[in-house]
């Protein structure tokens, strides 16, 4: 018994290390990505061609003196960056990366992401609000409503999946794929549309990234963080990237499912790498978009386009029987 | 039961990343809506006029190129016309056509780092780092005719101090060429974008009488409707021997300043070409015949000049010693800055930045 | 509706070209010859005339000098700039009558760790030989700059001389431009000090600032 509850205790940490690293390169390739969209190179000075840049700025954020403000609340304050990190490590574990290698396979594993994803939004009002600075308010307050008005279209794009599919379960939703021969963004045009869009504003990326409007507001909701905690809001926000990434290529693009010679987790991290450099391209390439408009958007253009999605697609499955 | 609000005071403080500058605005918020905004300036303040009192003439051209750093050709142009003109000197014609160049090539580099900030404002990462490679062009060629980047000192009081090198003519040429192409790119980047579009339209409009009470000049003004331009009304240097047009809008929004920013550019290259082909017939010294000890006679005189953010005048008072009586710079920066709490009225904290970066202030040149 | 997305192709395409940047240290940008570098003196060419500390604006130049009882002539003892205060507006170096104070292209020798290490004196600045894209002197120990710029100007006097033969004004203003254009003077001697040759050069006393401590 103990033996078995040491190797799930050693799975899970082993596992928390792997993401620690893909998320180390995941923001070191974002550097380097949008240097080289921008005509530069991107870190290539420490470590061959720049690999060991990310691990020296952890380092430096763990040796950096732990600032607490004295007239902020000192629990809450405390507490924030972890209630904002913790939910994105628990959703990578009903991610299915390969036929045989995923972490938990719940029947409700979609309701399950999305659920345990919006969990975030209070690490980030908690942060904000205990920080004492109306700076760190302004940005907490954004970042909710923002957050909080896009988890409605980002569930209604996923509802035609789950219609045609049949199931919650993220593994039955691949094996669907399998069974109807085409991959569900083909169908789902709209649905993957819609999602990508919402995705983007749940993650706080550019284009939708006024929470941490940095010309604006000066980092947001953690810029009284210093040294570890904010990492830890970075990492969040990395991790949820990463999760997105690979929550869209499950729903939409077939999971590991691809041409024999190569194996399904090949083909997974093969189809979630053009996710994270769309990310990426995205963020290179287009300015910001203002609150209201932001909120115009999310209301009144992506919840009906949504609807309408759900709607066709029930037509659809009703007409094929 | 109410819940009872308060307005918010907020600071958008010295220390920001999209006040081009140290200047701060301190703004009382109710929500995201702006009640009153009051600017705060002087942080930067040299006192370079009351050091001017105690400056010889020509030791006062490295200050003027201080004031707005982004164009300081044309502010050191504007004090050696003051002097000039004073002394009744008339300046050679080569100095004439290589000053015209000089000048017209800051405005463009002027207008590079407005259009890459602004952008960085409105949170577009990749412009800002294309702007600045063009503007790397530019001052390559700079560096070339005078030694320097950014604070030039190139005119003396009586024409320039070096002449072009060999070969420089026809690599000013070039970069016309290449930088004509690159601007291209920037509408395909930047100006059809929805997203720029949504939030730059119908933002900060400035009406015509607005510009004219609040004596507003320069691109802001020309983006109100008001059609003047001191290239063109009032001629300086050989400037009416060039022949360009003056784009003027009369929407008023931050649009308007943008499209009229970037077709100041497109003209600005067309200048530049005619005086390469108009240089040619001038062979003269590039600098006229002055005095060793520059005296004045006393008097007072004001001239002005059109430097990329508006009409920059100098006044002079001389008493007829080698040292300035009085100088009072007009700087367009401070009076363009003086709309800001009107226009800032009932507006939104994002539109704040988007505002702000349209009327494209220099804080040396607010500050002095 | 879709107009932004032209806006991708540029990035994309962006990511597959040259890129501009300078990988310094190992590749330094080639600094041209008019390039206001640190300045440099020749003590040997000084005259202690001083026009160099009026021309300055921000008065960083101080010097001291002697006059040499056997040769009558004057010669330089200390010579101080304060690169804390000194904007590199060059004036000195164009005022000056015998090139003793000339501008390098040198940049990047003036880190220090402590202020008053900034206070550079005689054998400091006469050690800043010039680097860059050129290195040699001339055979009479000119700084290969000053023969360029001095060529230039003299290739476009001439060409002006030629043009404006005809006219006497013309030529004449041509001359007077260079007023006692002596070999190893720079071009365009206009200061407004007096005249260097015909004023008794006194011994400048204001050598309370001479710094010495450096490195």
């Amino acid at each position: 018994m103990e033996i078995s509850l040491l190797l799930k205790i050693i799975y899970g940490v082993a596992s928390l290390l792997l993401l620690l690293l893909g998320v180390t390169y995941a923001i070191y390739f974002e550097r380097k990505v949008i240097g080289y969209m921008q005509v530069r190179y991107g870190p290539n000075r420490v470590g061959p061609w720049g690999l060991l840049q990310t691990v020296t700025d952890v380092l430096k954020l763990l040796m950096k003196e732990d600032i607490i403000p004295s007239k902020v609340d000192r629990k809450v304050f405390i507490i924030a960056p972890v209630i904002a990190f913790a939910p994105s490590f628990m959703i990578l574990a009903t991610i299915p990366w390969s036929e045989s290698f995923y972490g938990a396979d719940l029947n409700i594993g979609l309701l399950y992401f999305i659920g345990i994803s919006s969990i975030t939004t209070i690490g980030i009002l908690m942060g904000g609000w205990s920080s004492n600075n109306k700076y760190a308010l302004l940005g907490a307050m954004r970042g909710v409503a923002q957050m909080v008005s896009y988890e409605i279209p980002l569930v209604l794009s996923v509802i035609g999946v789950v219609i045609l599919s049949g199931s919650l379960n993220l593994r039955d939703i691949v094996y669907a794929q399998q069974d109807m021969g085409v991959w569900f963004i083909i169908p789902q045009f709209l649905g993957f549309i819609v999602y990508i869009i919402a995705a983007i504003a749940e993650l706080n990326r550019s284009p939708f990234d006024l929470p941490e409007a940095e010309s604006e507001l000066v980092a947001g909701y953690h810029v009284e963080y210093s040294g570890f905690r904010m990492a830890f809001f970075f990492l969040s926000e990395y991790v949820y990237a990463i999760a997105i990434a690979a929550l869209a290529t499950v729903l939409f693009f077939g999971g590991w499912l691809g041409p024999a010679f190569l194996p399904g987790i090949i083909w997974f991290l093969f189809k979630w790498s053009f996710f994270i450099f769309f990310f990426f391209w995205l963020r290179a390439t287009l300015p910001r978009a203002r609150v209201d408009q932001l909120m115009t958007f999310g209301w009144k253009v992506l919840i009906p386009l949504a609807l309408v999605n759900i709607v066709i697609t029930t037509l659809v499955k009703a007409w094929m029987g | 039961m109410s819940i009872r609000t308060e307005e918010m005071i907020l600071n958008v403080g010295p220390q920001h990343p999209s006040t081009h500058g140290v200047f701060r605005l301190v703004v009382k918020i109710d929500g995201e809506v702006i009640q009153e905004a009051t600017p705060v300036i002087g942080y930067l303040h040299r006192g370079t006029e009351k050091l001017a009192e105690d400056l010889t003439y020509t030791q006062f051209i490295p200050y003027t190129d201080r004031l707005d750093y982004l164009n300081a050709m044309t502010n050191n142009y504007v004090w050696c016309n003051t002097v000039e003109q004073l002394m009744g000197i008339q300046v050679p014609e080569r100095a004439e056509y290589l000053r015209v160049i000089s000048m017209e090539l800051n405005r463009i580099a002027s207008h590079f780092v407005w259009w890459g900030t602004f952008l960085l404002d409105l949170g577009a990462l990749s412009p800002f780092l294309y702007a600045f490679r063009d503007r790397e062009t530019i001052l390559d060629l700079f560096v070339k005719l005078c030694g320097a980047r950014m604070t030039f000192s190139y005119m003396r009081i009586g024409g320039v101090r070096f002449d072009a090198p060999s070969g420089w003519l026809d690599e000013v040429r070039a970069v016309v060429k290449e930088l004509r192409e690159n601007i291209k790119e920037y509408d395909v980047l930047v100006t059809g974008n929805e997203i720029f579009q949504h939030r730059t339209r119908g933002v900060g409009v400035i009406t015509k009488e607005q510009a004219i009470d609040w004596g507003l000049s320069g691109p802001v003004a020309r983006a109100s409707g008001v059609d003047f331009d001191i290239r063109r009304n009032d001629p300086y240097s050989i400037y009416d021997r060039f022949d360009f047009d003056i784009p003027v809008r009369t929407e008023g929004d931050v649009y308007a300043k943008y499209e009229v920013r970037l077709e100041e550019i497109r003209q600005s290259l067309c200048i530049i070409e005619q005086a390469l082909d108009q240089i040619d017939k001038a062979e003269s010294p590039i600098i006229a015949k002055v005095p060793k000890i520059i005296k004045p006679p006393a008097g007072e005189i004001y001239t002005r000049a059109e430097a990329s953010k508006g009409e920059l005048g100098v006044h002079l008072i001389s008493d007829g010693t080698t040292k300035p009586y009085r100088v009072k710079l007009r700087r367009p920066s401070f009076v363009n800055i003086e709309i800001l709490p009107e226009l800032l009225k009932g507006e939104n904290i994002a539109n704040l930045i988007a505002i702000f970066g349209g009327i494209d202030v220099v804080l040396g040149e607010v500050d002095a | 509706m879709l107009r932004f997305l032209k806006g991708f192709k540029l990035t994309l395409g962006y990511f597959f070209k040259k890129k501009v940047t300078i990988m310094y240290p190992e590749e330094r940008p080639v600094m041209p010859e008019r390039f206001r570098g640190i300045q440099r003196i020749i003590p040997e060419r000084c005259i202690v005339c001083n026009m160099c500390v009026k021309a300055c604006p921000t008065e960083v130049i101080t010097l001291t000098g002697e006059r040499d009882p056997e040769t009558k002539k004057n010669r330089l003892l200390t010579y101080n700039i304060d690169f804390e205060r000194c904007i590199r507006c060059e004036f000195c170096t164009e005022v000056c009558p015998t090139a003793a104070v000339v501008f390098t292209t040198k940049y990047d020798n003036l880190a220090v760790y402590d202020r008053k290490a900034l206070k550079k004196d005689m054998a400091w600045l006469s050690a800043n030989k010039i680097y860059g894209n050129y290195e040699a002197e001339d055979e009479e120990g000119r700084p290969a700059v000053l023969v360029k710029a001095a060529a230039d100007t003299d290739k476009a006097v001439e060409k002006k001389a030629k043009v404006t033969e005809t006219n006497q004004n013309a030529a004449a203003k041509a001359t007077d431009i260079k007023p006692e254009i002596d070999k190893k003077a720079e071009v365009s001697v206009k200061s407004e000090a007096t005249n260097a040759k015909t004023k008794v050069v006194d011994v400048n006393s204001e050598a309370g600032e001479a710094g010495g401590d450096d490195k």
